[in-house]
């Protein structure tokens, strides 16, 4: 169906029309989510804050009329920058992670760090530029989506991304360095 | 994508490759949000107005807005911004008391002149513009008498606001239709008259004719005899009103920009029609025609020539409208032969048209 038939019909509140959505968004937000967050309940829990905050927008007659995707996203990703700023430094996720695989704990220890480190590099971004990122590596998506995403120029996506990756190069390549330094 | 994957350096790609997997999702946690979603918006849908969901939106997009952090500069520059404006405002609130009783020459007057200005601004309709034009012209004549009792000259800065203020009653009087005109006109003359009057009693009271009042008193002469000509000729009314270029400029305590085009403050409204109020007292002292054909006792004012106007402030409108109109109504038995003492002077006296000529029929230098 036509999204801007589907999204009529949610302004009307079918059921059926709202659970098409929920099924059809809520997987990939909530990867989206936990990439970020490397926790399945609060992952859960933006996912449904998000969609809340869907209704809402459209019960008050507002939310989008097309590109429900960008909207989503863009809600998931405001999510996920209030989380980080509400939270104290230094808080990780990674316990519950660690428990639920079923692989050795050595392995899962190593991948949980590399993914760790990754993920503060990510949060060192600005916001813009680490949706672009998430969006453009993780997600597949074009400059052009981005754009309508984050309510930019394509422009100024091409111009996040180039700043993103300059600055995750720096920071995980320095990082790297420091590991390996040879020790006196 | 995958080419623009593989345009980045391959070291971060394999370093960001770490984060691709992520926790799968417990299905029944997938499916219990599922139940959550449609349970609240089948609850929105029977609880809440949209009107009410209108509002939590707003407060939500408020206070989104001032929780984002990006660009924190602008934000931050926008509420600081806000909080000085705020913080400006506050601190007028005691200014803008203090400014409504200060007098010409006070340091805070051109903040009255100021208010009075936006809210006149703020009003809308014609009748409410000129009601408040016309109450601006009382306060300064009020102005005035606190004035010359308390000694202190009076500044000409008086005297063009007064003529600012008639002039923008005036000109919103000539927009209106004849049925609502010249029942308007009718009011304002009496509240001119009355003004006049009060004016007439202030100069009584000095001992030297005061050159400032003498002008404020032929400011409101003139617009006397506008609205008894109105009352007439609406439409002769409408066209003498016509504004001129650049009416809209209020004059302002210490204005240095009068000018070759307008060099006497408050005088630009009287252009069009050739009265000009800006007369020295010496030239005041020239009866006009109207004067001449109106006032034959002489016996009131204080330096200035008696005119038509004292008479008649206690006087039915229709002795006005003899005196001042053309075409003659020497039969009004409302008419007394000292105020109109020759039917030919009527017939022949300075009605709308007569105010299109300079007074006097050029006599004046």
């Amino acid at each position: 169906m036509d999204e801007s038939q589907l999204l009529a019909r949610a302004r009307q509140n079918d059921p059926e029309a709202l659970g098409e959505i929920y099924d059809a968004y809520s997987p990939r937000l909530y990867a989206y989510a936990c990439r970020m967050l490397g926790d399945a309940q609060t992952s859960e829990e933006c996912v449904g804050d998000t969609f809340y905050r869907f209704l809402h927008s459209l019960r008050s007659g507002m939310g989008p009329n097309t590109h429900l995707k960008a909207y989503l996203y863009r809600t998931a990703h405001n999510w996920v920058t209030d989380y980080y700023r509400r939270q104290p430094a230094g808080i990780s996720a990674l316990s519950e992670e660690l428990a639920a695989e079923q692989t050795a704990p050595e392995t899962l220890a190593s991948q949980a760090i590399e993914q760790e480190r990754v993920r503060a590099a990510l949060l060192s971004l600005t916001p813009d530029q680490r949706q672009v990122i998430l969006l453009k590596f993780y997600e597949g998506w074009e400059n052009e989506m981005i754009a309508d995403a984050l309510h930019k120029p394509l422009g100024a996506v091409k111009s996040l991304q180039h700043r993103a990756l300059a600055a995750l190069r720096r920071r995980l390549h320095s990082e790297v360095e420091i590991l390996y330094e040879p020790m006196d | 994508m995958s080419q623009w994957i593989e345009s980045i350096d391959p070291q971060l790609a394999e370093q960001l490759e770490v984060l691709r997997t992520v926790t799968r999702r417990d299905p029944q946690m997938a499916a219990a949000g599922r139940e959550r979603f449609l349970a609240s918006a089948s609850r929105l849908a029977h609880n809440d107005s949209p009107s009410k969901l209108s509002r939590m939106a707003w407060i939500e997009g408020v206070s989104g807005w001032f929780a984002q952090r990006e660009p924190a500069k602008l934000r931050l520059a926008l509420i600081g911004l806000l909080v000085i404006v705020m913080l400006a405002f506050a601190g007028l609130i005691p200014v803008a008391q203090a400014s409504g009783a200060s007098l010409p020459g006070d340091s805070l007057y051109w903040f009255k002149l100021l208010i009075e200005d936006a809210r006149l601004e703020l009003v809308g309709t014609p009748a409410e513009r000129i009601e408040m034009s016309m109450e601006n012209a009382d306060r300064r004549i009020r102005e005035a008498e606190a004035m010359a009792g308390s000694g202190r000259v009076i500044p000409d800065i008086l005297t063009d606001r007064l003529a600012y203020n008639l002039n923008a009653a005036f000109q919103m009087a000539s927009t209106l239709p004849d049925d609502e005109m010249i029942p308007l006109l009718e009011r304002l003359r009496l509240r001119l008259e009355s003004q006049e009057q009060r004016l007439m009693r202030i100069g009584s009271a000095l001992a030297d004719p005061d050159p400032v009042l003498e002008r404020a008193r032929e400011i409101l002469r003139i617009r006397l005899a506008w609205t008894a000509a109105g009352q007439q000729a609406p439409q002769q009314f409408r066209e003498q009103n016509r504004l001129p270029e650049g009416w809209n400029q209020p004059p302002t305590e210490g204005a240095a920009g009068w000018g070759p085009v307008n060099p006497t403050p408050g005088v630009t409204w009287m252009a069009p029609t050739g009265l000009h109020p800006s007369r020295t007292p010496a030239t005041m002292a020239t009866p006009s025609p109207l004067r001449q054909q109106a006032s034959p006792t002489g016996t009131q004012g204080a330096g200035a020539q008696p005119t038509a106007y004292h008479t008649l402030a206690a006087t039915p409108s229709p002795a006005l409208n003899r005196t001042a109109m053309p075409t003659g109504t020497a039969g009004n038995p409302g008419s007394t032969p000292q105020q109109n003492p020759t039917a030919g002077g009527t017939q022949s006296g300075p009605g709308p048209q007569a105010t299109q000529q300079p007074p006097g029929g050029g006599q004046h230098p």
